[in-house]
């Protein structure tokens, strides 16, 4: 089978075959939808990151530097991406609360497992941090270049962020023994 | 002694809880990591249908904002543009500075030769005027009530030969004032 390589793919659409990008949206934007998904609740929001995460990579394909793989300059697009989502909900959320309640994904259709639910609670850095070394199986090297951070950095930043989701899974399972707790007083008392 | 003993048995007992209780962190964290690593998220996967819209989107978008060409995304070149800007601006701003000071004489006559008080006046002048009064005002009057304005000179050449008069008449009148008298007598 004939496996075409990002660099080439790039280098044909720099040369003017912009329908080649097709074969990277094919090839990367599985990964990317999940990235986002695992993260944010609103079906639009995630739809608006990835096409803009694309759009950003498409139109600044001649700074990509080829040293590094096409999938972390992706990623690093995609984070940034994600930040700027999170600034701006928080900068709406001071204007208008009522704005925030667009299509929400149905718990049904969003069955994430359930350390992923509880990463999702953490922040945009931590959470990527953990995506991007626990499922995308990334070097910490690569992680540092998407941060933009240095390889200690990344390492103290990845135990700081097991640390709090530990604290979250911790505070889950209490509120799941509360409840339990809560229905068998309840059926006792009927 | 015995109260030496009884600190070693606590500093071991708490070496004996740090060390279980890194333990019992680290097991915490293995655990984390294992579950991070083996677990993957149930969600739905991108449909090949989402992707085909995906990319008819951005390729909409794109007509909108056509990609930038590769000579501007260069850094090099952004530097070149920079540095271009650089030489136009030093190179046309004294060219208009300098035609806005020959204006004041448009058809380049020859001045007359001046004289070396008067040349240092006008020049200071000239420069009191474009310049901002507050740095040069205190050093231009200083200048000119001492040295370079004329009119404060000639003045007070004037008070120095008058001076000079007084003294004069005063010793003549001093010597030949006697002789005067005795000649009338």
């Amino acid at each position: 089978m004939n496996f075409e390589t990002d660099n080439s793919i790039v280098n044909r659409i720099r040369n003017g075959h912009s329908e080649d990008f097709k074969l990277l949206i094919d090839r990367y934007s599985d990964r990317i939808y999940k990235f986002i998904y695992a993260k944010s609740n609103i079906r639009n929001d995630i739809d608006d990151i990835l096409q803009e995460t694309f759009l950003k990579a498409f139109l600044h394909l001649n700074k990509y530097d080829e040293k590094y793989q096409f999938s972390t300059w992706l990623f690093t697009i995609a984070y940034r991406e994600m930040c700027r989502f999170v600034l701006n909900q928080k900068n709406k959320s001071h204007l208008n609360i009522e704005l925030l309640e667009p299509i929400v994904v149905s718990k049904t259709e969003k069955s994430n497992s359930g350390i992923w639910q509880s990463a999702a609670k953490l922040n945009v850095t931590f959470y990527t941090l953990l995506w991007l070394k626990y499922h995308e199986e990334l070097e910490v090297k690569e992680i540092a270049a998407i941060m933009k951070s240095s390889v200690p950095m990344v390492k103290v930043n990845l135990f700081r962020a097991r640390k709090q989701l530990k604290k979250i899974i911790e505070s889950n399972n209490n509120e799941v023994v509360t409840r339990n707790e809560e229905i068998v007083l309840s059926r006792s008392s009927i | 002694m015995k109260l030496l003993r009884e600190t070693k048995k606590l500093f071991c007992r708490e070496v004996r809880f740090k060390k279980g209780k890194k333990m019992s962190q680290s097991f915490d964290d293995n655990s984390i990591i294992k579950s991070l690593k083996t677990e993957r998220l149930n969600g739905p996967d991108f449909t090949n249908a989402q992707k085909e819209q995906l990319a008819k989107i951005i390729q909409g978008k794109v007509a909108q904002h056509p990609r930038e060409s590769s000579k501007i995304q260069n850094g090099v070149s952004h530097h070149f543009l920079i540095a271009a800007l650089l030489v136009i601006c030093a190179g046309v701003i004294p060219f208009f500075l300098g035609n806005s000071q020959t204006t004041n004489n448009p058809l380049g006559e020859a001045e007359p030769v001046q004289t070396n008080n008067d040349s240092h006046a006008k020049v200071f002048q000239e420069m009191v005027e474009k310049w901002d009064p507050d740095v040069l005002g205190g050093v231009a009057s200083q200048f000119f009530s001492t040295k370079a304005n004329p009119l404060v000179s000639f003045n007070n050449e004037i008070e120095a030969l008058n001076s000079v008069r007084t003294d004069i008449l005063s010793s003549f009148y001093a010597e030949f004032q006697p002789l005067a008298s005795t000649e009338q007598n």
